[in-house]
């Protein structure tokens, strides 16, 4: 199964808005440059653990979520650092995934929603993001991502 | 309930006030504009990592700039500190979307203030909302003896006919001689907690009807804060000790649970909790009485014994 990278969203500080880009670059087992974790100002970095250092989303679940509840959850306000497309991210869970040409990262845990999110951004989705909120995983091995860049599983 | 994220900004200008009070005029880094703002609406700064208080907005309308007003309190617990001493223009800082919770109700024949000190920055924003209509306005400011009064100029524009008090003199007697003046009248105070207690005693007194405080906090008792307790996490299965010198929110931070909070002070309602079991000490200034029965403010409010809270 192969997807597609279609955002690509990072912030400097905890609770900050997240920040749209082109491409960003990973870096082994530290995160994503520039972003939060990366830099250790991140919410969680106090005890820093290696599934933060970066997080996925799909984007037919901000779809989904609005079809079924009316509400709009943008890529961007799912604080996610990269959203993908045409793949099922929970069949990661536990293996290793080439995103871009170099980079692989290892699916470490199922993000799990939480009301922080909520009271962020001033949205009820913490119910609507069960069971389907996106990955967060470590960085094994750096490398550049960028938009339309592919995601598979290492075999 | 409004959005709460973070802003990146950097400092504009930097303006003396007198009575130790500097305003920072903020633009945005990361975006063309700001959120607009309304009348009474305060942001979160974050001063530094672990360090974010709460400010009133005061820009005058027309400036697409943030106006924060920030008082010097050297006993306090350093974010006005290095605001004063540490902040340059140019620099750059994190600033909340603004937070509507001191709204200020339109379209009312005549409106009462009551500022103490610093407590004049949200009621300059409801000045400006109010300008050009036709509406009876009544300010009482209080400001201490031997300091230059603060925004003087820009409050005698706004309302010529302020009334500016020493502050020595708020006691009740005096604040319910003012208020009779007001029946009648939209009232609105702003100050320090004791400030505002004084004024909601005179107003309680007189049987005035409801008025709109606002409260802010400086300094944080050190010390003994109270008994110890423990608190237990079930969704994390993690149980804490809060020790008698030390706040539950601070055990919590400590131990990476994931939970906001910006004033520190039980004013804000940013690290409320739920409760599932046990006994609370409130002390917070935010909550009614009926959330009260199933949510804390682990900033200043504590357990006895043993609490079970959720959502962490
Ligand atoms: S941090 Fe403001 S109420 Fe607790």
């Amino acid at each position: 199964m192969t997807g597609r990278v279609c955002g690509i969203y990072t912030a400097e500080v905890a609770a900050q808005e997240m920040m749209e880009g082109q491409e960003c670059r990973l870096l082994a087992n530290v995160g994503i440059e520039g972003d939060r974790y990366a830099k250790r100002i991140g919410r969680w970095s106090d005890r820093p653990k290696t599934e933060h250092q970066i997080s996925f989303i799909e984007l037919e679940v901000l779809h989904q979520i609005y079809d079924e509840t009316g509400v709009v959850l943008t890529p961007r306000e799912s604080r996610r650092n990269i959203i993908t497309y045409g793949v099922r991210l929970n069949d990661f869970l536990g293996q290793t995934i080439r995103v871009g040409e170099n980079a692989l990262v290892y699916v470490e845990k199922l993000n799990h929603p939480c009301k922080y999110l909520e009271r962020l951004i001033d949205k009820q989705v913490m119910t609507s993001l069960l069971g389907r909120s996106g990955l967060n995983c470590q960085v094994i091995s750096g490398g550049i991502v960028r938009l339309g860049d592919r995601i598979e599983r290492v075999l | 309930m409004a959005v709460r994220l973070l802003m990146k900004v950097s400092v504009d200008q930097i303006v003396d006030e007198g009575g130790g009070i500097r305003s920072f005029y903020f633009r945005p880094e990361d975006r063309s504009r700001f959120p607009p703002t309304s009348p009474g609406a305060h942001t979160l700064l974050r001063v530094t990592k672990g360090m974010m208080r709460q400010y009133s907005l005061c820009a005058a309308p027309g400036d697409r700039r943030y106006r924060l007003a920030i008082r010097l309190d050297p006993a306090g617990r350093g974010g006005s500190r290095f605001m004063h001493e540490s902040a340059r223009v140019g620099d750059v800082f994190y600033l909340s979307y603004p937070q509507p919770d001191f709204p200020l109700e339109p379209d009312r024949p005549s409106y009462s203030f009551f500022a103490g000190g610093v407590g004049i920055t949200p009621i300059l924003s409801f000045l400006y909302a109010l300008q050009g209509q036709a509406c009876r306005i009544r300010l009482c400011y209080f400001v201490r003896a031997g300091d230059a009064v603060p925004f003087e100029q820009e409050v005698r524009a706004l309302c010529p006919q302020v009334e500016i008090f020493n502050s020595a003199l708020n006691g009740r007697a005096n604040f319910e001689g003012l208020l009779r003046g007001s029946q009648g009248d939209a009232i609105y105070c702003c100050g320090s907690a004791r400030f505002v207690a004084g004024v909601q005693e005179a107003a309680d007194a007189l049987g005035t009807a409801a008025i709109q405080v606002e409260s802010f906090v400086s300094g944080v008792k050190a010390g003994h804060l109270g008994e110890p307790f423990v608190v237990d996490l079930p969704r994390s299965r993690h149980i804490l000790h809060v020790p008698s010198d030390r706040s539950m929110l601070d055990v919590l931070l400590e131990d990476g649970v994931d939970i906001d909070y910006a004033c520190e002070a039980g004013v804000c309602r940013s690290c409320i909790v739920d409760v599932i079991e046990g006994e609370i000490i409130h002390r917070d200034q935010c909550l009614t009485e009926e959330e009260r029965r199933t949510v804390m403010t682990p900033c200043v409010s504590r357990g006895r014994g043993r609490i079970v809270i959720n959502s962490l």
